[in-house]
């Protein structure tokens, strides 16, 4: 390989890859929001599994308001079980509080923080006392039935699933998350 | 589509970026020992325990927030774009300042590493993936054709390095305008900043031997 066909690739290489973008910045087309898909969820196969719907649940938060996870449907939602006695809980909900705080209306994103409550010792008190010593200000459900372990089989936290607009699941990560693998997991959802 | 895509091993998550650029690594590690012997071999080695290492602690300065408030962070978190661009540069400091012999041809070992190390990674992350077929046949095409001509080629040294550089980045760049992620991310970044050092530390070692009076 001589200097003179290195020199001719080079610019060959240089002159496709802006050929190449400026085809894909004409390509590019506003996303459409798939309202069909929001409707398809009866045909959708419960379970954990990828592509399927997970059980639903009702659980109150720490603020003692109700919320039931189908009626979040139309949303992607970040589904989070925690407790405050583990370590990587504890260096995971600082990233989760600046995520939340960023989030608005248009990201179209639901952040549900699930405490189980069964495995804390002091019970609610100790998620206040946590609640309060990181400055949480999203939304804390309670799992005073044991919901996150039994049908969610939740035996490593945290645990996370990340569901989509038809309220399936796209993602189940076990172990902690950083703001910037929140952000890639709601943008890779479909 | 998504981007990146997430595997359980035993209770862990880890993305599939990490697993390629463990393979990337350990490829460039075994390309970089087979053509230019043991010396250079170890001085990759140092380079990517450089990397790793920078990459993983400087979650201390990027999020030091969250560290003082969870020390345990260190373990679960990394410092990014910025902890792996740092880490390189760290990794360039120790390859000119080390006090082991400067082997010869060690800056055209550590740009054969470079180039295999973002072959390895971005064809595992082809494989690991969703894509479409004709951006992951692109990928493999051009990065294998890459790491073939530069392992033939590199050790020439009528050759100048500045060319393969050139070579390298304008091809990554056209792979990358065909990717989903483009340029975004650490991928084309890493590969212009290594590059770039790389040719730095050439010259610089150039210039330190003409003063010295000789090759050591």
């Amino acid at each position: 390989m001589n200097k003179k066909w290195i020199g001719y690739t080079i610019a060959i290489l240089v002159i496709g890859t802006m050929v190449v973008l400026m085809v894909k910045s004409n390509l590019d087309k506003p996303e459409v929001i798939d309202t069909a898909s929001t409707k398809a969820t009866s045909e959708a196969v419960q379970g954990l599994g990828q592509g399927e719907t997970p059980p639903d649940f009702e659980m109150k938060t720490l603020d003692g308001d109700t919320v039931k996870l189908s009626d979040l449907k139309g949303k992607k939602v970040i589904l989070n079980f925690w407790a405050t006695w583990c370590p990587p809980c504890k260096a995971e909900m600082p990233h989760m509080e600046n995520y939340y705080k960023k989030l608005t209306d248009e990201d179209n994103v639901e952040l549900v923080s699930v405490n189980l409550t069964t495995a804390e010792n002091r019970g609610e008190k100790a998620v206040e006392e946590f609640v309060e010593a990181y400055k949480l200000t999203f939304p804390i459900l309670l799992d005073t039935e044991d919901r996150g372990m039994s049908d969610y089989k939740v035996f490593s936290i945290p645990t996370t699933y990340i569901l989509k607009t038809d309220g399936t699941i796209d993602n189940q990560i076990v172990g902690p998350m950083d703001e910037q693998m929140m952000e890639q997991l709601v943008a890779d959802v479909e | 589509m998504p981007v990146t895509d997430y595997f359980l091993l035993w209770k862990v998550t880890l993305p599939s970026t990490w697993i390629s650029a463990l393979i990337g690594f350990f490829f460039a590690w075994l390309a970089v020992r087979k053509k230019f012997g043991k010396l250079v071999a170890d001085s990759w080695g140092d380079a990517i325990f450089t990397i790793i290492i920078v990459w993983k602690l400087s979650v201390i300065v990027t999020d030091f927030k969250t560290v003082r408030r969870a020390p345990m962070a260190i373990l679960y978190f990394n410092g990014g774009i910025i902890g792996f661009i740092g880490g390189i540069a760290a990794a360039a400091l120790v390859l000119f300042f080390s006090r082991k012999p400067m082997p010869n041809l060690l800056t055209q070992g550590v740009f054969t590493g470079i180039v295999f190390a973002q072959a390895g990674y971005q064809v595992s992350m082809a494989f690991l993936n969703d894509a479409s077929l004709a951006s992951k046949a692109i990928t493999i095409i051009f990065f294998a054709l890459l790491a073939i001509l530069v392992y033939r080629y590199s050790a020439h040294e009528e050759l100048p390095l500045s060319y393969s550089i050139g070579m390298f980045i304008a091809a990554h760049a056209f792979i990358a305008a065909i990717q989903p992620v483009g340029f975004k991310g650490i991928p084309f970044l890493a590969t212009v900043i290594a590059s770039v050092l790389v040719l730095i530390i050439k010259n610089r070692i150039e210039k330190r031997t003409e003063l010295d009076g000789g090759v050591v």
